[in-house]
């Protein structure tokens, strides 16, 4: 691709980002430009906020679906399999080395490869990745033995990683500053605004009724609301509900649940009972109680209290 | 259609509120447990307060004689919040006055008497004070703006709602405002019947054909919109247009009366109908002095037609004369409604009866709440259950009131013990083993072991196609230390030494990575005639400074009696609270055996717990170490007193069986070597 080819595709990159992504306009036009130039790109952020999403959205809008490659560095058993390839004992052909999809997924001119969990990957990961992400080599290598075979990635190969930061990932480490130094372009990606994501469930939902709407609403502001305090130095909780987590009690509200229901078996068992009234799952409790529904009959009638709207629930 | 129904419950707080916070049955009568449940209620309304406006705005009690109001940066709590429906009371008023803060421009609103020069001279012109002036533009925006912060809390938070009922509910007398809105009373177009008519808008049984202009009032205040006035100036402007609308129409009615041609003492009493008749009395007394005929100065007093109800007719008064402005009302029937203004306006004005507490009250409110204390009911097990306090964080205030029982006086310290202690520390933590790392030794081309797949393709010709991989690994130590804190540690140098040995122990973990210590005593406090157990945790490594120990330490001393399982059981649940995968060591400091007389919880029985206590201890020092905590007592000799120490050796063996060590605590070989094989048994 030239590069007024690369200009104007950067220029109207706001027309080909999906509806249903929630992504700073800016951070967008990053990741799309890193992945026409073949650049290695970081994304940082909380779990769950759409750091995937993104990326496959990359891929999807620059039509190269049929080139994205996916590889969770993060669950991986056996580092060496995942990223060189394995050897297999077979009766009619003897022991034979198969090598990885990723190893076909770099030599795949124009691929995005998406390298998920980066920072929970094992260190056998992070070793095997260094000369493939670093621009001044770019290669693979098979074995570390003498004139071993080396695969070398095609120049316009993408590279983009996601990583969790923050205490409450005790799975990850942090991440080697020699593998985020080949990473020169970071995006941090930080959960969406309560009236984005109200927005995005009105998407992913559109046969919602207005009760459910209403809902929507309340589940948005009380996701926004835990992500807000958390950040806070006297935090109560120390768990936020993600835009995954809100998606997932969104299809609960269309499939009849009422909130109180939603939040005993999906908000409730995150926050801790520990120290009574002090304990995170009280103050949580409080918080959903704002929004709950409280039958009619049991507010006073001779009421001083003026209602000059109608409740919305 | 609903989540919840309030029928079902006794109180809204039901929703969320633990089952321990109110226990009208807590057998504590002298440990303030009062003041437990403010420190509660407070935290529990601070969340209230965080949830609706976003933002850390602090909540705390009222100390001043004068009833409390907010300041626009403080909610203020009254102190009478123990009992349920008083809960929802105080999260009610705390919402409003929260909101108040969140939303109303007090330094906009300080600036409104600037602002209205107009209605002063309005006010002039019907006969008022600048001071009436204020005080009416006041009321009518207050009026406003309480209108919108209720708008606010009932759309943004419906689920507060029942607060709200309940508050409004508890301060003011529905009902009887609902009776009075009927009545014939406070239609005469003064400012206090203005004032009543306005705050009973909101009432269904308002009646907006009782006062001349309250229908323009209503039209123009348009509750239902009301959340169109979102700004502060938005209000006050609104506020100055009603008041400036029942100014015009109180000259309007006064213009009429002149009109009339009839008596200019008949002059509308513009301020209460109590003015007016202290006026009137004044002006009667002058016409007696100046031998004005009685008769005739019964006859300028003017009873309003409210006395018709219920009341005596005046002659002069005839119900079928066409209506004047009447301006006095009967005293008697008048208490109650004032009571119903006065409340509402109070209540408006920000300004309601608040229960005070002292300034020691607060300030040991203060201290406990930093202490984080908290009861843990014990003994249930042996179905003996008691009260145990259980302080998480020993702080120097706490040590300063009597609900520390350990140190005597702060100036007295015992130096000598952090110097020595630190002494041995330091050789004791150059002996400590701690491993820190996960080493991983890996071993290829072995005869035996996993087979290394990358070498699958020898397996014809080598045997050395496997490998072994050896991982060491050590998790960080969590290493809690109890020590018997009871009166009889302070025999025969017991305590020092033991006090040594903890500094040391202290000081060691402060020179290792990988070790955390927790520090905790256990004794009684005496509450009224009863004794109950008592925890401190007085260190925790990973909260504090070695500086804690140093500083704080030196001015601990022993006293009260000896509840040992009692309290192992307020450890494990509170205190060490062991995690899955978490590495815990729990050492164990005592000289004796169990030794407490207590009275049951909720019952006047009293326990000598001595007589099951050395069983009971054993049976919860099983229950930590089958929990996954490694466990080790040390017993601490009573000097050379042998046939006490054999006495208590026995209890010691019976309660804490192999795990008993038997030392000598200022040996540092002797503790490392202990604590080593403790702490070095591998995963």
């Amino acid at each position: 691709m030239n590069k007024n080819e690369i200009t104007e595709i950067l220029n109207n990159c706001n027309s080909i980002k999906p509806s249903d992504l929630v992504i700073d306009d800016l951070k967008w036009k990053y990741l799309v430009w890193g992945a026409l130039k073949g650049k290695n790109i970081l994304l940082l952020g909380p779990t769950r906020c759409g750091k995937t999403k993104a990326v496959k959205s990359v891929a999807k809008a620059l039509g190269k679906e049929d080139k994205f490659f996916y590889f969770n560095i993060g669950s991986t058993q056996d580092a060496r399999a995942l990223l060189i390839g394995n050897s297999f004992a077979k009766k009619e052909t003897g022991t034979v080395f198969c090598r990885s999809e990723f190893t076909r997924a770099i030599r795949t001119p124009g691929a995005i490869v998406l390298l998920d969990e980066l920072t929970r990957g094992h260190h056998d990961a992070w070793n095997i990745l260094m000369p493939v992400i670093d621009t001044t080599q770019r290669y693979l290598r098979i074995d570390e033995s003498e004139n071993s075979d080396i695969i070398n990635v095609e120049p316009d190969v993408t590279f983009i990683a996601t990583a969790n930061i923050g205490s409450q990932y005790t799975a990850t480490k942090v991440l080697d500053k020699a593998v985020s130094s080949r990473f020169p372009v970071k995006i941090e990606m930080e959960p969406i605004g309560k009236k984005d994501e109200y927005n995005l469930l009105i998407k992913h939902f559109p046969n919602a009724d207005s009760e459910q709407k209403i809902l929507f609403n309340a589940i948005c502001e009380i996701a926004d609301h835990t992500r807000k305090q958390i950040n806070r130095e006297d935090a109560k909780i120390s768990n936020f509900i993600s835009t995954g987590a809100v998606l997932e009690i969104a299809e609960l509200v269309m499939d009849g649940f009422s909130l109180l229901e939603i939040a005993e078996a999906t908000i409730y068992p995150e926050y801790s009972k520990d120290g009574d009234i002090d304990s995170e799952r009280t103050y949580i409790k409080q918080l959903i109680q704002k929004y709950v529904k409280v039958s009619k009959s049991n507010v006073s009638i001779v009421n001083p209290i003026s209602d000059p709207t109608e409740t919305p629930f | 259609m609903y989540d919840y129904n309030l029928e079902e419950t006794e109180s809204w707080s039901d929703f969320w509120m633990t089952d321990t916070y109110i226990d009208d049955k807590k057998d504590l009568p002298s440990f303030n447990t009062d003041i437990l449940r403010l420190i509660s209620a407070r935290k529990a309304i601070t969340n209230f307060v965080t949830i609706l406006t976003g933002e850390n705005i602090p909540v705390n009690f009222i100390t001043q004689t004068k009833s409390g109001m907010t300041d626009g940066k403080t909610v203020y709590l009254s102190s009478d919040i123990l009992n349920k429906k008083e809960f929802d009371v105080a999260v009610g008023l705390a919402l409003h006055e929260a909101s108040h803060i969140l939303l109303t421009d007090f330094e906009l609103i300080k600036t409104m008497w600037g602002r209205i020069s107009n209605l002063y001279k309005k006010g002039r012109e019907i006969g008022l004070e600048q001071s009436d002036v204020r005080d009416f533009t006041k009321f009518i925006t207050n009026y406003v703006e309480d209108r919108y912060i209720d708008d606010y809390i009932f759309s943004n938070a419906p689920g507060y709602k029942p607060y709200y009922t309940a508050l409004y509910e508890y301060y003011f007398n529905n009902e009887e405002m609902g009776k009075i809105l009927q009545s014939q009373k406070f239609r005469t177009p003064n400012l206090e019947s203005y004032e009543f008519r306005i705050l009973g808008l909101t009432n269904p049984l308002s009646d907006l054909d009782s006062l001349s202009a309250l229908k323009q009032i209503a039209e123009v205040l348009s509750l239902k919109n009301i959340g169109r006035l979102d700004t502060t100036k938005k209000r006050m402007n609104l506020a100055i247009q009603i008041t400036e609308i029942i100014f015009d129409n109180i000259k309007n009615e006064l213009n009429k009366v002149n009109e009339d041609g009839s008596n200019q003492s008949l002059k509308p009493n513009l301020l209460t109908d109590n003015d007016q008749e202290n006026e009137e009395n004044k002006q009667n007394q002058e016409n007696v002095e100046n031998g004005e005929n009685k008769q005739d100065s019964k006859k300028s007093e003017w009873i309003a037609d409210d006395d018709l109800i219920g009341g005596s007719l005046v002659e002069t008064d005839k119900i079928t004369e066409p209506p004047k402005i009447k301006m006095k009302q009967n005293v008697d029937s008048n208490a109650t409604t004032k009571k119903i203004v006065s409340d509402y306006k109070r209540f408006f004005d920000h300004n309601v009866s608040k229960k005070v507490i002292s300034d020691e009250q607060l300030t040991l409110v203060n201290v406990i709440e930093k202490s984080g204390i908290s009861i843990s009911t014990v003994g249930k097990s042996l179905k003996i259950p008691v009260e145990c306090i259980v302080v998480k964080k020993l702080t120097k205030e706490l040590m300063n009131t009597t609900m520390f029982p350990l140190s005597r006086q702060l100036n007295i310290s015992n130096e000598d013990i952090i110097n020595r202690g630190i002494q041995m520390g330091i050789l004791l933590g150059n002996k400590l083993q701690v491993r820190r790392d996960i080493n991983v030794s890996h071993y290829p081309r072995r005869s035996s072991g996993k087979i290394y797949k990358r070498h699958l393709h020898e397996i014809e010709w080598s045997e050395s196609i496997f490998y072994k991989s050896v991982v060491d690994k050590y998790e960080p130590i969590n290493l809690h230390i109890s020590v018997d804190a009871s009166g009889s540690m302070s025999e025969y140098n017991k305590w020092n030494e033991t006090m040594v040995m903890v500094v040391a122990i202290c000081k060691a973990a402060s020179m290792v990575n990988n070790l955390r210590v927790v520090v905790s005593f256990r004794t009684t406090i005496q509450t009224g005639n009863n004794h109950l157990p008592y925890v401190v945790c007085a260190y925790d490594s990973n909260k504090d400074s070695f500086t804690k120990v140093k500083t704080l330490f030196k001015y601990l001393y022993p006293d009260g009696c000896t509840p040992e399982g009692l309290t192992f059981e307020a450890i494990m649940d509170e205190l060490i609270c062991k995690k899955t995968n978490e590495l815990w060591y729990f050492l164990n400091i005592s000289d004796g055996q169990p030794y407490l007389t207590y009275k049951i919880k909720n019952s006047t029985q009293k326990i000598e717990y001595s007589e099951c206590g050395v069983a009971h201890t054993r049976q919860q020092y099983k229950k930590i170490i089958e929990s996954g905590v490694k466990g080790m007592s040390y017993f601490i000799k009573s000097g050379n007193n042998d046939a006490c120490n054999k006495y208590l050796i026995e209890s010691f063996k019976k309660m804490y069986g192999d795990d008993a060590r038997f030392i000598d605590v200022n040996n540092v070989r002797s503790i490392a070597n202990t604590i080593n094989d403790l702490f070095l048994k591998k995963e």
